[in-house]
């Protein structure tokens, strides 16, 4: 991810005109500051709450729970461990993915594009429950392998350790490093490069000392998004680390929240101490990158020179291939494995094999039938609305010259802040006092997914309008063109890749979702999320690895679908 | 117990009616020192099947196996027409949940079923439980309904013995006492359900008074491992990625012999900490004909059979005989009975801190 370039400077009548806020940027703040507000407002109250745990809002205030924190710094200190050691292999493994798929001549770069970026959309949960199938200790796919091959009767890897969740986030978290990172070594000006080329710089050195530090910005920015990413990650601690007694601070709260009484202040401090790591280190980022210059990422487009690399070619081809392997082939063959199993003992026999947790997950079981309506509804719903809302907004901050245009910008991308269980936490406390029916419905959800994934929306959103020449708007405007019929009739069609390619991921994103629907779904509004968390729960292996099964491939068939409908022109 | 036998249709607005004035009756009656018959008969009005259709899905709430549940209630709605909805949810996420939509009115439960007969007790005192007495009651002892019937029953009996798979554990050296589990050789190798759980609750409950007062402590030094339901442990201990489920729900070794698993339950002779898992109306409910159907079913011999057969557990019932399920009468259960105590928030602060610390939170 580049940052997003300003708009030009503004002629002195539109310095005039923008003294005041206009409507296209006040109303959007004004909503979604009250959406991120209240929650984060019955958030500090409920951290300061040192009187009844379950008094919302609390009547007694203190520091109490910011005390007895200091006795589990345990979780803080294993949240960044894992945060971190996450985001350096994570970001490891995405540079060296974005840099052999986009810069090499590596054979199948365009197949490879398409299948290391598949293992996000598929989604940490189901990244951590395949990975608990193929590397439990004593029964875990890859140990009975190597067990079988070698005679050893020790595990070669135990996934249920902070080694393995590292191993996990950072492989499921890293196709958005290739993501962000190959889009910017796409655009780079190849000239200095090739300077180094001609001063006698080989590939390797030119590769470490010029390509590099060049991508520092969009490197800073994939590292940034990981670091909160796996910061308010939820699935993998919780199904790898919780009965490996390793808590973070995720699972920490929601074992918090779970017992009876819940310790709802303990809980809420604890998230409020992550929103403030995550905003410590957006602070980080933004100042090692004050004040420096890299425009060589931004600007005109480029194509940059591929890089043969001979005998290493088939090296790197095997490593990409290692990494598909890891993040999409085994963990779905695991999955596909158990989903066929009777029991939880996984036989290799398909004579044994039966499709009867299919059936039971699709057709018998009310529940996740109920479910994986619902998330396709949502899906849809958070695709649609979301890049309605990231589209205005775009727009309003790019197009706009209202004042507090910045302002507007900064609060939409402040969920990224907000672990989404800490967030959903909040927002569920919000739902409950509202004075209209929303507790219990999907449009709650529904609006807590459109608030959460609107960072990814907007990012998405105004990196296409800002790629977008104002001209061709103003044009059309100066030969009397209203704003809805330049809107219709230039801006949204120029904006349809960047719209398709948004709204499939927040399709995406939004059926996987667990952590922010975990408090909001109910018996009338259950999401596959929390139904394969059930089903994880008391559910036995074979039927949840089905339902996760079946998740994929609604993921999957969406993928496919708007990658065909729209060409090759998106990137997902 | 008093029935009353009337069969008619009842349009919208008089539903109403009859609902409020249900209410009223089951939340307030003994409180306000009505005659105990009268209050009775109230509470054993016999339910609407038609009123019961027109209300909609019932919303049952329940902390046990959601596939079995999901089967019961499609054999429920089978045989009475009644359509209803489930969400599993353990006591530590039901009550607060329960707790904040009392507050806001937002609640939309019918019947409860939990695995702490405390809380469901708690909710009585509260006045948040309509009372309605099961027209089988008769076939519950006492110890396993509500000492004034009709605000909860028990629906079945949730012992806790020790297990192991032999495939990992010899025999000879599985742990026979609970005492046992403090054997350095089970250090990380123990597994307790998660303190969301009433079992968990119930557990160190009967046992802090039975066993040496330094055990939890001990225990705690073993390391056990949390899990967030009795599924998980089995599946792990059948993994053979855990050694000793430290307290299991019998219904989990029944069901592994269903499978023809060789796992072993071990029933201590210090006791077997056991809770009764029980059923109530809350006193919001919106369906109060489709909730009462619902305990009437459930606690009916047939409903006993079926919903004991489906999940291999014990039946309150003394007429309901499931295979495979051992024989709780030979069997010395420890289940709480000093209710006053049991209900004790502090007493509950005191257990979730044990049990985080215990389990490494």
């Amino acid at each position: 991810m580049t940052s997003v370039a300003e708009p030009a400077a503004v002629p002195a009548a539109g310095r005039r005109s923008r003294q005041r806020v206009r409507p296209e940027v006040w109303i959007p703040l004004v909503l979604l500051t009250g959406a991120l507000g209240y929650p984060l407002f019955l958030l500090v109250t409920s951290a300061f709450n040192v009187g009844d745990p379950q008094a919302l809002p609390a009547v007694e205030y203190g520091i109490g729970n910011f005390v007895e924190l200091l006795d589990h710094l345990d979780w803080i200190r294993n949240t960044l461990l894992i945060a971190t050691g996450g985001t350096i292999l994570g970001i490891t493994i995405g540079i060296g993915l974005a840099w052999t798929i986009h810069r090499t001549t590596v054979p199948g770069r365009r197949w490879f594009e398409l299948l290391v970026a598949i293992p996000y959309p598929l989604g940490p949960l189901v990244g951590a429950l395949a990975w608990s199938q193929l590397g439990a200790p004593r029964d875990g796919l890859i140990n009975r392998l190597f067990m079988w091959a070698t005679g050893a009767n020790y595990p070669l890897i135990d996934i249920y350790t902070p080694a393995g969740i590292i191993f996990v986030e950072a492989i499921f978290e890293a196709p958005v490093a290739v993501l962000i990172i190959g889009a910017a070594m796409q655009r780079m000006d190849p000239a200095l490069e090739e300077s180094s080329s001609i001063f006698g710089g080989g590939k390797w050195r030119t590769a470490f000392k010029i390509t590099l530090p060049l991508m520092l910005p969009a490197i800073l920015s994939a590292a940034l998004f990981m670091f909160t990413s796996i910061m308010g990650s939820f699935a993998i601690p919780t199904i790898l680390g919780t009965n490996a007694r390793f808590f973070v601070a995720t699972n920490a709260i929601y074992v918090l929240m779970q017992g009876y009484p819940p310790n709802y202040p303990l809980a809420a401090a604890l998230g409020l101490v992550l929103i403030a790591f995550t905003g410590i280190a957006v602070w980080l980022v933004q100042r090692v990158l004050r004040g420096r210059s890299f425009v060589v990422v931004s600007g005109r487009n480029y194509r940059p020179r591929l890089v043969n690399m001979r005998g290493w070619t088939w090296v790197l081809f095997a490593l990409v291939l290692t990494y598909v392997a890891i993040s999409l082939v085994l963990p779905l063959g695991a999955l596909l494995l158990a989903s066929v199993q009777t029991s939880s003992d996984l036989n290799f026999n398909p004579a044994l094999w039966t499709l009867a947790n299919y059936k039971y997950v699709v057709i018998d079981f009310p529940t996740t039938r109920q479910a994986i309506v619902n998330s396709l509804m949502l899906g849809v719903g958070t695709g649609t609305l979301g890049v309605a809302c990231a589209t205005l907004i775009a727009v309003a901050v790019h197009r706009s010259n209202s004042s507090g245009r910045k302002l507007l910008e900064q609060v939409t991308m402040l969920p990224q802040a907000f672990p989404r269980l800490i967030f959903a936490f909040g927002f569920l406390w919000m739902v409950l006092t509202l004075p209209f029916p929303l507790y219990g419905t999907l449009l709650a959800v529904l609006l807590a997914y459109v608030v959460v994934f609107m960072p990814l929306a907007y990012r998405g959103m105004s990196g296409v309008v800002v790629q977008i020449d104002k001209a061709l708007e103003e044009a059309a405007r100066v030969g009397g063109a209203s704003w809805g019929r330049v809107m219709r009739t230039i801006t949204v069609p120029l904006l349809r890749s960047g719209i398709l390619a948004t709204w499939a991921l927040l399709f995406m994103v939004s059926v996987r979702e667990i952590s922010a629907s975990l408090f909001l779904a109910g018996a009338h509004n259950q999401v596959l999320g929390p139904a394969i968390f059930n089903f994880w729960d008391s559910g036995g292996l074979p039927r949840v690895s089905a339902l996760a099964i079946v998740q994929a491939i609604i993921i999957l068939v969406a993928l496919y679908a708007v990658r065909r409908w729209a060409g090759r022109e998106i990137k997902i | 117990m008093t029935k009353r036998s009337d069969g008619r249709t009842i349009s919208a607005s008089p539903i109403l009616s009859r609902r409020k004035l249900l209410l009223t009756a089951g939340a307030g009656l003994a409180a306000a020192g009505l005659p105990r018959s009268s209050a009775l008969a109230q509470a054993s009005a016999k339910p609407d099947p038609k009123a019961a259709a027109a209300e909609g899905p019932v919303v049952v709430w329940h902390g046990d196996q959601e596939g079995d549940v999901v089967e019961f209630l499609k054999i429920f709605t089978q045989k009475t027409g009644v359509q209803t909805v489930q969400q599993r949810l353990l006591p530590g996420a039901a009550v607060p949940k329960l707790e904040a939509e009392f507050r806001t009115g937002t609640s939309d439960v019918d019947a409860y079923m939990t695995s702490d007969a405390g809380i469901m007790e708690t909710l009585r005192q509260q006045n948040r439980l309509v009372r309605y007495v099961p027209q089988e009651i008769d076939a519950y002892d006492k110890s396993y309904r509500s000492e004034e019937p009709g605000w909860w029953t028990t629906y079945y009996i949730n012992a806790g013995p020790m297990m192991y798979d032999p495939r990992f554990v010899k025999e000879e050296e599985a742990p026979k006492t609970w005492t046992d589990l403090l054997d350095p050789r089970w250090s990380g190798q123990i597994g307790f359900q998660n303190a969301s759980a009433g079992t968990s609750y119930a557990f160190w409950f009967v046992m802090k008074d039975v066993l040496p007062k330094d055990f939890f402590e001990k225990l705690t030094a073993q390391k056990p491992r949390a899990y967030s339901s009795s599924t998980q442990i089995q599946q792990d201990i059948e993994r053979g990625n855990l050694k000793i489920g430290g307290r299991v729900s019998v219904f989990q070794y029944v069901k592994a012999l269903r499978a023809k698993n060789p796992v072993k339950a071990v029933f201590p002779k210090e006791g077997t900490p056991s809770v009764n898992q029980v059923v109530g109306i809350i006193g919001s409910t919106k369906r109060p004909n489709g909730a009462k159907i619902f305990i009437d079913y459930l606690t009916s011999r047939e409903g006993q059979q079926s919903w004991n057969d489906i999940q291999g557990s014990p039946s309150a019932r003394a007429d309901v005989k499931v295979e495979h399920v051992p024989d709780i009468n030979s069997t010395k259960l420890l289940l709480p009975t000093n209710f006053a105590e049991y209900m004790n928030p502090a007493r509950r602060r005191e257990f979730v801190t044990i049990w985080n610390k215990m389990t490494g939170l």
